[in-house]
Formats: structure tokens, sequence, C-alpha cells
């Protein structure tokens, strides 16, 4: 069972959890089954369903036709719309950094997702 | 790796009714006036400590309970699927189409009975609520008046659109819940409150608790008409099952108070009975508001059963399983008029049949309630039944799922077996008749579609399908929201 970039599995925070499963979702593609969750991420049965049906009740995914596959939903797709309408920035730099070096930015995949041919 | 992308619709299949429209709120409101707890709670409540003898806060435990159960179990269909045709659709995804079809007539059957029984039994409140005012005895045409006022105002309200109607419904319901709590406080202060003894199962029968579980069945059916209203929710998938929970919750919460209440003092003095505030006094002006805030609340019972019927028609006319106009929907109010109006004449035959037979209004749906909840408790069991195949068959099969649809499928099975043996010991086998009559035309609705209509299986169970513009896709442009 492999281990998603950054993410610790002995961290109880749920929204860590629930990011995680978004950023699995996002990189298996459409149509992403419960079980490939389960296979992939280092979380209960219990924590994956619980997280699926909160993450599916507030549209932040949504089920595919035959109701066996997950896909990120609309609330995801206003993100990345926002992201996508937001006017450039100049990159802050970060905290204590020295020579502007800039914050990582917080929402890699959702941007090579949108951007992706 | 990534998956190839699912072929997704442009155009939803229920296309017309206005979407994401009707907040958590109306829809519980929409569920408990469907349960119409004031009328209950002044009604049965006040009568079951009777009926049942010690226990009787087992048979309100057992009976809410259950139905908490059967939520539940609804609940694995709900947060996964927006159906208008409701439990049909679910039982078909998870047993097929002929279970489905007995669970979609049952469902019209019970939906239509509910709708009749709430306007019968509003025309009579009325009618009692100004023989209290007036101190008067109120004709037949007074009545029969109330019925065409209740339809026709049922009808408006509909023809407002779906926002209208639940926020209607919601108002009025919190209306008629103000004269629940206005008269059980007054019961409360007049006669004083119950003592732990009055709770003692000393001499209890566990056949009449049973019983009594079973009455509270009666309340209780139509609990999960809302998600008929799915489509046109906001936040389905989180609101449309919290709803039936909620609704279940202030309902038993209500129903328990106004039977704790009877289970003391005031059970003993014979209070209530149409006169809650001044018993035995023929004119109370007081009362009779009381009555038609009753008659309000069963108004709306009948305009919430109407509309669920309604969208359950309107999914069968989209499903092509019935008369393809029954999918047509008003451009303007965005509501299946057609569906709407192919209801009328469901709810005038017991009337007919009433004015036919010369017997008091309200006596034909009063008896074909007691069918209509027997219809619907089979069809609660068979549903219930389907999560277990359906889970499996999308691959999310828990224990605890299982344990959850298995027990409600078994509890609701084994009161509806008490209620059957109930009516069989006091003669009342028609009813039963009646029943079987509702099975039989699902079976052969199913056999005649079965012959003509191809690729049967695929229409039945059509829920409102993820769009393309619900989703994030790779690659996908234009992202407008």
């Amino acid at each position: 069972m492999s281990e998603p970039d950054g993410f610790l599995a002995r961290q109880p925070a749920a929204v860590d959890n629930a990011f995680a499963v978004l950023e699995k979702v996002a990189e298996l593609g459409p149509g992403t089954t419960a079980r490939q969750l389960l296979a992939e991420l280092p979380m209960s049965k219990a924590t994956i369903y619980r997280i699926i049906k909160h993450l599916v009740a507030h549209e932040y995914l949504v089920r595919t036709p035959d109701l066996t596959g997950f896909i990120l939903g609309r609330r995801v797709r206003a993100l990345a719309a926002a992201a996508q309408s937001a006017p450039p920035e100049e990159p802050a730099p970060a905290r204590g950094s020295e020579a502007g070096q800039s914050v990582p930015s917080t929402l890699p995949v959702t941007a090579s997702w949108v951007t992706a041919p | 790796m990534q998956r190839d992308a699912p072929r997704l619709r442009e155009v939803s299949r229920f296309a017309g009714l206005e979407r994401r429209v009707v907040t958590e709120r109306d829809l519980v409101a929409h569920s408990v006036s469907v349960m119409a707890p004031s009328v209950s709670a002044l009604g049965l409540a006040f009568v079951l400590p009777d009926v049942v003898g010690p226990g009787a806060w087992l048979s309100v435990l057992l009976g809410f309970g259950l139905a908490h159960l059967l939520a539940g179990a609804f609940g694995q269909f709900a947060r996964r699927m927006r159906a208008p045709g409701s439990l049909a659709a679910w039982t078909a995804r998870g047993l097929g189409v002929g279970p489905a079809m007995v669970v979609a007539s049952s469902l019209i059957f019970g939906y239509a009975v509910l709708t009749a029984f709430g306007i019968t039994a509003a025309a009579r409140r009325i009618s009692g609520g100004w023989e209290a005012v007036s101190g008067e005895q109120a004709g037949p045409g007074l009545e029969f008046g109330a019925v065409g006022a209740v339809i026709a105002a049922c009808l408006v309200v509909i023809a407002r659109g779906v926002r209208w109607s639940t926020r209607f419904a919601l108002i009025a319901e919190s209306l008629a819940l103000v004269c629940l709590v206005v008269v059980l406080a007054v019961t409360a202060a007049r006669w004083g409150l119950p003592s732990w003894s009055d709770f003692a199962l000393a001499g209890a029968s566990p056949m009449r608790i049973a019983l009594g579980a079973a009455l509270i069945m009666t309340i209780t059916v139509g609990f999960e008409s809302a998600v008929g209203l799915a489509v046109e929710s906001a936040r389905p998938f989180a609101t449309v099952p919290r709803s039936m929970h909620c609704a279940l919750a202030l309902t038993g919460l209500l129903f328990a108070v106004s039977v704790a209440l009877n289970s003391g003092p005031a059970g003993g003095h014979g209070a209530g009975r149409i006169r809650w505030l001044r018993p035995g006094e023929e004119h109370s002006p007081l009362d009779g508001l009381i009555l038609l805030g009753l008659a309000l609340s069963l108004a709306v019972l009948a305009l919430c059963a109407w509309t669920a019927l309604s969208r359950l028609l309107f999914a069968f006319g989209r499903e092509a399983i019935a008369w393809r106009r029954l999918g047509a929907v008003h451009p303007r109010a965005k509501v299946p008029h057609i569906a709407t109006l192919a209801v009328v004449p469901l709810v005038l035959a017991p009337v007919a049949i009433t004015v036919a037979t010369g017997h008091r209004l309200g006596w034909v749906t009063g008896h074909l309630l007691e069918t209509a909840t027997l219809a619907l408790c089979v069809a609660y069991a068979v549903t219930a039944a389907a999560v277990v195949p359906f889970l499996l068959r999308i691959d999310e099969l828990r224990a605890r799922s299982v344990c959850g649809a298995v027990a409600a499928a078994l509890g609701v099975l084994g009161l509806t077996g008490v209620v059957v043996w109930h009516d069989a010991m006091a003669g009342r086998g028609w009813l039963l008749g009646i029943w079987a009559a509702v099975v039989g035309a699902g079976l052969a609705w199913w056999l005649v579609l079965r012959g003509r209509v191809s690729g049967l299986a695929d229409r039945i169970g059509a829920h409102d399908e993820t769009l393309r513009d619900d989703v994030l896709l790779p690659g996908q442009e234009g992202l407008h929201v």
C-alpha cells in the first residue's frame, strides 16, 4: 500500500484524509472506485467510506452514472474556476525567507488537472 | 494510471423541474407534514394508553425506532441516487423490475389514499370547527364544500411551484404545531404531569405492545415522501437522508410527550376527544380554532402526499412505463402539471364511493388508510431488502449497512404480520383483499410492460445522473459555475 506524498497516516485530522481522497481521485481519474481508494490510501475501510459519504453529500465528489465510481464534483470545479479566473499575483515572499523565495502552491493537483490536454 | 472518462449526460432525464431550490428546512417540513404530528398527537396519542395498557411508551419506542431503522436503510439509496421514482427506482436497482413494479403500485395506492384521507379529514375538522365555534350542527353540504375548497387550494399552491409549496407547508405545519403545543401545555397544567409509576410495565402484554407499535406505523407512513423532491433539493445527498431522520425525531418527540401526558392523570379524566380546552362543552370557540389548526395540518398532509404522488407519476412518464404525457413539465411553474392533474380522479374516487354508499365523509378513506398502511409497509420492507443487493452491485457492501437494512425489513414485516392477524381476527379480511389487488396490479403492470416495452430493466430505476456541467474532467476548458 503506497503512501501519498506528504500524507501521514498517523495524522488524525479529517481534513487531511479528505484532501488525500480528493487528490487520489484526481490522480486515478474519473470513475475511481471506493475499492481502488481502499487499495491506494492508508486508511481504514470505515474512514474511506465516511469521507466519501461526506464529500459526496457536499458535492466535492459525484458518482458516475452507474454509481460505482467517483469524479471530482461541482464544488471542486468551482474552486478550479475561481483559481482560473483569479488575476495573476506577484508571488509573495515566504515568511522569514530571503531573496523573495515564493510560497509553494497549495493546489498543485487541481492546477495540472485543469490544464491537462 | 487514469481511467477513461465515463460518458456523462449534457441534460438531465428529468429536465424541466426547478433544480436545487428546496432547502433542508422545507424538506423536513414536507416529511413532517405527511405524518401530521399535531393530528396524531391529539388523536391516537390520547387513546394509545387505553388501547395498549401498561407499556404504551414501549410501543412508541418500538414504532419510531423501527421507522428510524427504515430511514437508515433508505438513506443508503438517498445518499447515492436522486430519483423522483423514489422507492420504486431504488428497488429496481437492488431487486430488479418485478419487485419494483409491486413497490410502484403500492406507492401510487398509498400516496393516493393519504392524499384523499388528508382532504376528507380536513373537511371533517373544518365542519367540526364550525360546530364548535357556532354551536350549530353543520350539514353535509359544508363538508363536501370543504372538500372542494381543499382540493382547489392544493392545486393553487402546487401551481405556484415547488419552492413556494414547500415553504407554504413549512409555515402551515408550524402553525399546526403551535396548536398542538398549546393543547399539551393546557392538558399538563389542568391534569398534572405523570409520575414514574405511570410508566411501570406490570401487567403489560407483549402482543398489545406490538399492536401499539403497529398503530404507530399508521402515523409514520409517508415519512419518506420527500425523497421524490431530491432533484429539486439543494445538496440532496446530504439533506434528503437527514430530513427523514429529523422529521421522525420531531414527530416522535411530540407524540411521545402526548402519550406520556395521557399515561398519567389526564388519561384517567378522559382528556381530549375533540374538546381539549373545554372538555364536554358543545360550544367552544377555542377548541374550534384548534380544530381549524388541525384542518390546516391535514390539508398540508394532502398537499405533500399529492406532490409526492405527482413526482412518482412524473418519473414513470419519463421512464415511459406509464402514459408519457405524465412526464410533461409546465414551462412557467416548472412542476409536472399533467401528473398533478392525474391525481384528481384518484382523490375524488373515495369521495364518490362515500356518496354512492351513503356513508359519512371519511368512512371510506379511514378504512382505505389501513390498507394503504399495509401496502406501504410491505413496500418499505421490500425496499429495505433491496439495500443488500444494491450495495453488493456497486461494491460498497458493509456489515453495518446489511444489519440495519435486514433488521428494518424484518421488523416491518413482523409488525405488518401483527396488523394482518389483527384485521383477520376482527373480520376485516376484505382489507387484505384490497391489498392483494394492489400487489396484483403491480405484477400485471410488469407483465404487460414486459411484453411491450424493450429494455425495461434500463428504464425503471432511472435516476438523475451526474451531468457534464457538474464535474471537473481532465482537459476541461471554459469553467463556468
